[in-house]
């Protein structure tokens, strides 16, 4: 490659490509795209979009199974605490949040000028990246209200009635807290195995990565805009 | 060539024609993915994908304005979103490159490579928005189009090229022709 490269180089390569002497053959992928045109492209958005589904079936679920424990039991603090408030409160927010972004990226015109486009998907990843590492991150102190309402749900018996809410809450924490720990020490022996795509994965899953991510797309664009 | 889909009616354009109309201005789709991605296998899959963005897009364009714009501006997002996509997931999966596989096949379009070497190699140090700016500059748009498709003012855009030609010239020894 000479250091000379010329405008007028880039631009007959362009020139080849709008007269089709280069490039994948439009007409055969037209073809076949016409057959399924409401096929949602690969494109984050999109997917991001139908993933909301996935996680509205998943709060109604889960404040289902937090309204069946706590309902028939208001006297009993643990499970009231555990389903009640945990639970049919997780689920509703999973709920409200999915509504939310699905509704936030289906209003992004991809037609729209690119500037503000990309700001609008930029915004939109960011706070879906920023509710899924809390919501993630929060099952971590979550395993044991599960486990309880799960419990109380097969064989009727809650667990909570067995200690006080302090012991709960503090078992909680250090499950909560162990699990984190655990998932620490997979990373490094990942890393040490050599075993780096794993190692990213649960690093990027603990350290919000995603938000992370999100947040220097929206900087970049920012900066252009600026 | 017409640049508007006048002929067909707002908001209900047949596929057919509308795909039609599509096809006529495909070298903006090719141009788009000899930009944003540096393999076959890459460029096929996002010209895929904004193929059917624009076809489920359909009803959103308005046929009094140009086609090409609004293709073009609806293949600049999906590709840029694409572009950040591939960069998430490198982090994790490095895949082989096609054409590293391609070198010594016995049909390799050594010359198309090369051209397409020149294009890599030019937008390669830019980020997407400013590859964007680089694309219209070099498909002959003019600065007021160019603030049109990308949404910034035309002084704006005018800046924004001459950064570029110089970020261009420093990095890759870009010469610029009294014609620029």
């Amino acid at each position: 490659m000479t250091m000379d490269t010329n405008l007028a180089d880039l631009r007959r390569v362009l020139g080849d490509l709008e007269t089709g002497q280069a490039g994948p053959d439009i007409s055969a992928i037209l073809a076949a795209a016409k057959l399924r045109p409401h096929r949602s492209a690969g494109i984050a958005l999109a997917r991001l979009a139908q993933g909301q589904l996935w996680q509205i079936c998943a709060g109604a679920a889960i404040m289902l199974a937090g309204t069946a424990t706590w309902s028939s039991q208001l006297g009993a603090m643990g499970l009231l605490f555990a389903s009640g408030v945990l639970f049919h409160l997780l689920g509703a927010v999973m709920i409200a949040c999915a509504v939310m972004i699905r509704m936030l990226a289906q209003r992004v015109d991809l037609g729209g000028p690119v500037l503000e486009t990309q700001l609008r998907m930029a915004r939109v990843e960011r706070i879906a990246a920023f509710e899924g590492w809390v919501l993630g991150m929060g099952w971590c102190f979550l395993w044991i209200p599960a486990g309880a309402a799960l419990f109380y749900l097969l064989s009727g018996f809650d667990l909570f009635s067995l200690g006080g809410s302090g012991l709960w809450i503090g078992c909680n924490v250090a499950v909560g807290v162990l699990i984190i720990a655990v998932l620490r020490w997979v990373r490094d022996m990942a890393a040490e195995s050599g075993n780096v795509g794993l190692a990213q994965t649960i690093d990027g899953a603990l350290t919000g990565q995603r938000v992370r991510d999100a947040s220097a797309a929206l900087a970049e664009i920012h900066t252009f805009a600026a | 060539m017409n640049d508007t889909a006048s002929n067909l009616p707002p908001g209900s354009q047949g596929i057919d024609a509308f795909a039609e109309a599509i096809g006529n201005h495909a070298g903006i789709l090719r141009k788009v993915a000899a930009t944003y991605c540096s393999t076959e296998h890459d460029r096929a899959d996002l010209i895929q994908d904004i193929l059917v963005q624009l076809l489920a897009a359909r009803g959103s364009y308005d046929p009094q304005r140009p086609l090409s714009t609004w293709m073009y501006r609806l293949a600049l997002n999906v590709a840029i979103s694409q572009v950040r996509s591939r960069y998430r997931q490198a982090r994790v999966l490095v895949p082989i490159e096609d054409d590293h596989l391609e070198v010594a096949g016995p049909g390799a379009d050594h010359e198309g490579r090369q051209e397409r070497a020149l294009l890599d190699r030019a937008m390669h140090g830019l980020d997407p928005l400013n590859r964007a700016i680089m694309l219209l500059y070099l498909d002959g748009y003019s600065q007021a189009q160019i603030g049109e498709i990308v949404g910034i003012s035309a002084s704006n855009a005018g800046t924004k090229i001459a950064r570029i030609k110089q970020q261009l010239r420093s990095a890759i020894g870009l010469s610029v022709n009294q014609e620029f």
